[in-house]
């Protein structure tokens, strides 16, 4: 006997398409990295020691390089018995090294001190032992939860560090952090899939019983415990966002949708996913009640991307629905490095920059527009590399006002000017001193970055009394002393002074210059030379008057062994 | 709370579908429910999520959690086979052998799924170093060893080492265990440390394991093991040279493959070549190895696998030589359909092509995406005779197709596609059929009772001479029969089908008994069968 009837309903359909479109998001990123074959056949290692606080090599520590548009590592290697390592057949780029190690952990970078690496260079790495958070998940009426995931995300900047599940009595062990504040929390998590752990569409207790609001913020200190961060689980479920994505572009299959908080200024808390086979919608589940912003993107590696003007909403005891979120292509500016060489013969060594080892970023102002952001959108346009040839595309860049910073290797070589020739009004302006405004779409070409030949160099200590200490976070600035120059932002120069005292910087401008020691000036050499900081930069000038250090460095002149006196 | 959350869930879908229709107009007849209670010694369980999971919704989307006597009620199921499992850490379900799945109609409502449930046991201790420092992040390894699944390793996050070095682990079933740390010989390469297999108490010989007896609700602490050193381990290196002109080839994927004594392996891939096309594998143990590359399709190269051996010194120099591979290429078309439109429809279609070569372990069976137009070429092969298979991205049933015939300038290759070195085969036709057929079952026993002790299994085979084997059903190659002896198994081919059921009874003579049904199964509709299983003694 054989019964016919019609298979499935529509809505089976549907939910086919929705849970399988993660997994077929996850394929897309691996995308392979294509040579440039432009870029020559040069290649080169990093190689480097990593040690802990005490000086002991640490082995068995994964060091991975990456260059700075790209998440995936180029290259990685092992530290061996001695904490050695290194990393070869790298191309002449701008690198940035990432470690890991299961004890061991990298203290918060020093701002100022840029995290970035060239081929040549030997580094040493110190990791400190990392801290420990642990504590009780219970029940309202004090039971254990067991294999709830209590996860530990970072305050500021809400980035989610760690994750354990708690054992059969409840208890969560989170180690290896590194120092800092932290808020802890319990459940949730289910973005837009319920992932199968039954507390994931719960919403998120924050410890000790709370939401994000009033979450009790931990502070961690390297190689200590914090013991007794327990949590109250509150058990309850969570709210549904939902909506659709209009306009999205053509041939690009996934949108990313992030739904971030609004406490932890703007950290994406949730991804979920938008397909063209599901009409383009996207489901949060298990959201607190609270302040939220939704934000779409296309995430396709390496092209050009889309992204949705934020979305602000409110959860309040119920689910929100019908939001749309209306994709607009990002901006983008081409530019080119110049190369300017001296016309004397002054210079002995004649060092040729490569071009492709010069690194440009784009650097958004940080004015109440850009705070409205989820943090994520600054991380769109990535820093990117020169080509061969000296051309550099900086794209996905989200409405706003930006500054372009330049890091490159060549030590007897300085970062003369950026201009920039705008199509609007066929004039070319110092980009080094005014903001460039980038909106949707916008395709800017024009920048020009200039390096020319002849820098000079200065080395040497900070001079320290009988007895003296030397002061934590101790910067050396030099400030232009020629009155002409007073405001050049190009002509301010910063280097940290190192636990020896020590002080090393190349790259400068020949010139006058004021040079005197001081405390950090928070954001680093990147905040003191943007357009908006002449205050800064005025006030830096009166100190290093009154410090009456001058110093006249020439074309390729290099000083050691200078002696810099700490001011009274 | 919970139901009203489960209403909006459903409302929400509900408006994906056609936001012109409202929510009311889901009616409950079109969807099922399971329900059923949860204790634990005869007290009911509150608070347990109960989740229905099935090949298309693993997720668990279907839960519900029980209330304060042990009640639960999953609603809005589609139809479908699932697996009903309460989810919960700590508890595991009395019966351990019992039938998971379930095979749900529409409308069902399926009543009395109850799971009496028991108090998982505990191993916890510490791993040390031949110094006395902790191990962290070292996974441990719990196996069972006595009762039915014996042999099983436990391995979940729990029981994984702390910055302490402590590990515990949780939910496990009453009986024997042995405790592990390390790897075993056929470890393969790249981890950070390698330690030799070494079993509680701290021997090396899985003989001299002691076995740990756990009972319900035990904590079984102190199974400290105190590893000896490091095993040594090497590194390998080598480049990737194009065969002809010797150049390097940076960006080149490339892996490692390590056999096994029983004729299995294990591959790990993942890093490119190089700039200056080297490629390097570091911590890898004594052993014998082949280094292979899994170069991008534009390419079209290939290699032959290199063989060494490590035996107590790097090994350096190693070079794999890329030689211009074969290539085919043609036209995917939907059988009995002209429109070439028509297998866009299907969207997200893969074609991989399958070359067996001699003397290799391994063959790799290179893809290609299938263009909304239906043309596909598939590089990188190696001469030989070609097959092929279809592979989707997604998992809906109703997308997958079934190879009918490979034409090659218009005559048909029943046998598969000869590739001659480094050929570039054109024109070809691979013709395929959609698989939107189902049979929904059920077994009917004869002349008694089932015995407590048997079991049932199924499978089906397809009465065709002329299409391959493997098409039979793509995406339920393992149907289920469920506990009410049920089974529902879709995305199957057009065709005549014979079902198969194995009854195995402990105790008789003929343990095995093996029953069979033909039936025929349609496009696009389900075929109902019933099995009957005599149980003449």
């Amino acid at each position: 006997m054989r019964l016919t009837r019609s298979v499935k309903t529509a809505r089976a359909l549907l939910l086919v398409a929705m849970l399988v479109s993660k997994s077929a998001v996850a394929q897309v990123p691996t995308t392979t990295q294509t040579t440039n074959p432009a870029l020559g056949t040069k290649t080169g290692s990093i190689k480097g020691i990593v040690v802990n606080e005490n000086g002991q090599p640490l082995s068995n520590t994964y060091v991975s390089v990456r260059t700075f548009s790209s998440a995936r590592p180029i290259q990685w290697s092992l530290t061996d018995s001695d904490g050695k390592f290194e990393v070869t057949g790298l191309e002449p780029l701008t690198y940035q090294l990432f470690v890991r190690n299961n004890v061991y952990t990298l203290p918060p970078p020093v701002e100022g001190v840029p995290n970035n690496y060239h081929i040549g260079d030997s580094v040493r790495l110190v990791m400190v032992k990392g801290g420990v958070v642990t504590g009780t998940v219970t029940t309202q009426t004090g039971e254990a939860v067991v294999g709830v995931k209590v996860r530990v995300t970072t305050v500021p900047n809400g980035q989610i560090v760690q994750e354990r599940m708690t054992d059969d009595r409840g208890i969560y062990r989170i180690y290896g952090l590194p120092g800092g504040k932290y808020v802890v929390w319990a459940g949730g998590g289910a973005g837009s899939y319920f992932t199968g752990d039954p507390y994931d569409a719960d919403v998120p207790t924050y410890a000790p019983s709370s939401t994000r609001d009033t979450a009790a913020e931990i502070t961690v200190r390297a190689g200590e415990e914090s013991t007794n961060v327990d949590i109250r689980y509150r058990g309850e479920p969570g709210h549904i966002v939902s909506g659709i994505v209009s306009n999205p572009p053509v041939g690009q299959s996934g949108v990313v949708v992030s739904l971030s908080s609004s406490v932890d200024v703007g950290t994406e808390i949730n991804t979920g996913f938008s397909q063209p086979e599901e009409g383009r919608r996207f489901v949060f589940y298990g959201v607190d009640d609270g302040e939220y912003t939704i934000t779409a993107r296309t995430f396709f590696p390496g092209a050009e991307l889309a992204l949705s003007t934020p979305k602000r909403i409110s959860v309040r005891g119920s689910d929100v629905t019908g939001i749309e979120l209306t994709m607009k292509p990002l901006g983008s500016v081409n530019g080119q490095v110049v190369l300017e060489e001296l016309k004397t013969k002054e210079c002995a060594t004649r060092e040729v920059p490569i071009l492709t080892e010069t690194l440009v970023s784009a650097w958004h102002k940080q004015d109440e527009v850009a705070k409205a952001q989820p943090r994520f959108v600054w991380g769109l346009g990535t820093p990117v590399n020169a080509d061969a040839q000296g051309s550099l595309k900086l794209q996905n860049l989200a409405p706003g006002d930006y500054y372009f910073v330049t890091r490159f290797a060549a030590k007897s070589w300085y970062l003369q000017s950026i201009s920039i020739s705008l199509p609007t009004t066929k004039k070319t302006v110092d980009a080094a001193r005014v903001w460039t405004t980038v909106k949707s779409g916008d395709r800017i070409s024009g920048l020009k970055i200039t390096l020319a030949e002849g820098a000079a160099s200065l080395s040497g200590e900070v001079a320290l009394a009988e007895g003296e200490a030397l002061p934590e976070k101790l910067f050396v600035y030099l400030v232009p002393a020629e009155k002409e120059r007073a405001d050049e932002v190009l002509r301010f120069y910063a280097t940290p002074v190192n636990s020896e005292g020590k002080i090393t910087l190349t790259s400068i401008a020949p010139g006058r210059y004021w040079l005197f020691a001081r405390p950090a000036v928070e954001g680093g050499l990147t905040k003191l030379r943007l357009p908006d900081e002449t205050e800064l930069r005025a006030k830096l000038h009166r100190e290093a008057e009154a410090a009456k250090t001058e110093i006249e460095l020439k074309p390729c002149q290099t000083v050691v062994d200078y002696r810099l006196r700490l001011p009274e | 709370m919970i139901s009203s959350a489960r209403q909006a869930i459903a409302c929400v879908l509900f408006i994906f579908i056609a936001a012109v229709v409202s929510c009311s107009q889901i009616t409950p007849a079109k969807t099922a429910s399971v329900s059923g209670k949860i204790t634990l010694k005869n007290k009911p369980l509150a608070g347990i999520v109960v989740a229905a999971r099935s090949a298309n919704y693993s997720a668990g989307r279907y839960r519900a959690t029980t209330d304060q006597s042990g009640m639960y009620q999953i609603t809005n199921l589609p139809p479908g086979t699932y697996e009903v499992t309460p989810v919960v850490a700590g508890l595991i379900v009395e019966d351990e052998l019992r039938q998971k799945s379930l095979v749900i109609d529409e409308g069902d409502v399926i009543e009395e799924i109850n799971f009496s449930m028991l108090r998982g046991g505990v191993i916890t201790g510490k791993i040390t170093d031949a110094d006395g420092q902790p191990l962290v992040e070292e996974q441990v390894f719990i196996h069972r060893s006595d009762g039915p699944s014996a042999q099983t390793v436990y391995y979940r996050s729990g029981t994984m080492t702390d910055d302490r070095g402590v590990y515990r682990a949780f939910g496990l079933r009453a009986g024997k265990y042995k405790v592990s740390v390390g790897q075993s010989d056929y470890r393969l390469t790249g981890g950070p440390r390698a330690f030799r297999e070494t079993f509680y108490p701290s021997v090396t010989d899985a003989a001299k394991a002691s076995e740990i007896e756990v009972a319900e609700g035990s904590e079984s602490t102190n199974i400290d093991i105190v590893m000896g050193r490091p095993v040594t381990a090497f590194k390998v290196t080598g480049r990737i040279v194009d065969g002809e002109t010797g150049k390097p080839l940076p960006n080149i994927r490339y892996g490692v493959h390590r056999s096994t004594d029983n004729g299995g392996g294990q591959s790990m891939s993942g890093a490119s070549s190089n700039a200056n096309g080297e490629f390097r594998f570091d911590g890898v143990m004594p052993g014998k190895y082949s280094a292979f590359i899994n170069p991008e399709q534009d390419l079209n190269v290939r290699a032959e696998w290199i063989s060494f051996e490590v035996i107590d010194h790097d090994v350096s120099g190693l070079v794999i030589k890329t030689i211009k591979a074969s290539s085919v290429s043609g036209v995917v078309v939907l059988e009995g359909s002209e429109d070439p439109s028509a297998i866009a429809k299907i969207g997200n279609l893969y074609v991989h092509a399958m070359v067996p070569v001699v003397n290799s372990q391994f063959s790799g069976t290179p893809g290609a995406a299938v263009s909304p137009a239906g043309n596909f070429r598939i590089s990188g092969l190696p001469p030989g005779v070609a097959t092929f298979a279809f592979g989707m991205r997604s998992a809906d049933v109703r997308k997958q197709v079934s190879l009918v015939r490979v034409e090659r300038d218009g005559i048909p290759q029943p046998s598969g596609v000869t590739i001659k070195e480094g050929e570039q085969i054109t024109g070809l036709r691979l013709v395929v059929k959609t698989m939107t057929g189902s049979i929904r079952g059920q077994v009917k026993t004869e002349d008694g009772e089932l015995p407590q002790t048997s079991r049932m299994s199924i499978w089906l085979n397809l009465l065709d001479e002329n299409r391959p084997q493997f098409s039979v059903n793509g995406m339920n190659s393992n149907p289920q029969l469920d506990s009410r002896g049920r089974f529902l198994i879709e995305g199957l081919a057009a065709g005549t089908y014979e079902i198969n059921i194995a009854l195995f009874e402990p105790g008789r003579s003929d343990t095995t008994r093996i029953f069979k049904q033909q039936v025929t199964v349609t496009d696009n509709a389900v075929s109902e069968v019933t099995v009957t299983v005599k149980l003449t003694p």
